[in-house]
């Protein structure tokens, strides 16, 4: 059926329907990065066994007729920079090689609670230090659009497991366009949320005042559901601020005409590629 | 124009700070680099900044203080997991004195 290319939202509401298994949509998630992370290498590490039997799990609570939760099992890529307990979070770096957080990042907390399950950690540079994923001290991320090309980064290998189909969501970090970047390089939507939006408690810092957890989705709509999960105060990071988050999935439904959006005239100087600045400008016409 | 702010020594300093050998080749090639890049760094005082508030922080927080409590936290077992190098419940690391 290839349920890995359904947008995050269309997968939940077959859920919620009964038309799919949580199981079916790992089974094909898992084929996808079989046979295509080889190349793509996407992923340091994969959740497989976890991720089948926590999907086993949900499939059966569904069927005895429990609530099903807001991301009903949702496949979730988390970009190797987050704290992930029991699994391997390495940065992409030899130096944190072999180390196992033995705690969850706020943000991966509230993504269990809502239900998301973890595939696995995606490639990055190291660090974070870098925007083309070229970094990494393990392997090289391919763009699947063009396989010469880079897939953007840091969070390259994010954008990629969702571009490729291998995951219906990403998070990444952005500190300077670690989301944003690689979202554009691999065709796909990237938020990086205001600054002191999530929780970067278990997010291995780069520029403390600058980073923060951002989603890499098929659409807006995706994108706003995700936030609606890791969004919020958590008294764990002293860096998060104390406001109500909006409900960004009914937002969308809002229209854009009293919005006005600044687009800097420096976003348009040399070095601009014709092709990039025609699809931005019609965009704007467009909005 | 680059301007000398940084020294050879200045270099093989940072060199020992970071456990790297340098060639004399590359002390050189450094000492202009870093030279250039600082230099580079002084265009940023062209901006006219007169009328402009500083902004360290885009969020208006200040002393995020939590109570000194006690909540529960990882078990010394969980921690003392994490290597290999531990003895009698210390974690053991090089010797630095």
């Amino acid at each position: 059926m290839q349920l890995n290319k359904l947008k995050a939202i269309d997968y939940i509401e077959m859920v919620q329907k009964r038309e799919v298994s949580v199981e079916q949509v790992f089974d094909d998630i898992f084929q996808q990065i079989d046979t295509k992370d080889k190349k793509l290498k996407a992923y340091l590490s994969l959740n497989r066994e976890n991720a089948l039997s926590e999907a086993r799990e949900m499939d059966k609570k569904i069927a005895k007729g429990d609530i099903i939760p807001p991301l009903a099992g949702l496949p979730v890529a988390i970009k190797d920079i987050i704290s992930t307990k029991g699994i391997e979070t390495t940065c992409a770096s030899k130096m944190l090689q072999g180390y196992i957080p033995p705690y969850d990042a706020t943000v991966i907390k509230k993504i269990k609670e809502a239900g998301g399950i973890i595939i696995g950690k995606t490639n990055m540079d190291e660090f974070a230090m870098g925007s083309s994923t070229e970094s990494s001290a393990f392997q090289l991320t391919l763009n699947p659009w063009d396989i010469s090309r880079v897939p953007g980064g840091s969070s390259g290998g994010s954008a990629v497991a969702v571009a490729a189909n291998e995951a219906l969501i990403a998070l990444g970090t952005d500190t300077g366009g670690s989301v944003r970047l690689p979202a554009a390089f691999c065709g796909l939507v990237g938020i990086k949320p205001t600054y002191g939006r999530v929780s970067r408690y278990g997010v291995i810092p780069y520029a403390s005042s600058l980073d923060q957890v951002g989603v890499l989705s098929k659409c807006v709509q995706d994108a706003a559901l995700m936030l609606n999960t890791i969004c919020g105060y958590d008294s764990l990071d002293s860096t998060s601020a104390n406001l109500s988050v909006t409900d960004f999935l009914s937002s969308c439904q809002e229209g854009m005409e009293d919005l006005k959006i600044g687009v800097p005239q420096e976003y348009f100087k040399e070095g601009l590629q014709s092709e990039i600045k025609n699809a931005v400008m019609n965009t704007i016409q467009g909005i | 124009m680059t301007e000398k702010i940084i020294t050879k020594k200045d270099v093989e300093y940072v060199a020992g700070l970071a456990k790297l050998e340098l060639t004399e080749e590359q002390k050189e090639l450094f000492v202009k680099q870093f030279n250039d890049i600082l230099t580079y760094f002084k265009k940023l005082n062209e901006v006219d900044t007169e009328n402009i508030e500083p902004t360290s922080h885009i969020l208006p927080l200040a002393n995020t203080f939590h109570e000194d409590s006690i909540k529960p936290s990882l078990s010394q077992e969980e921690v003392m997991k994490l290597t290999s190098c531990t003895k009698d419940g210390y974690f053991k690391v090089p010797k630095i004195l």
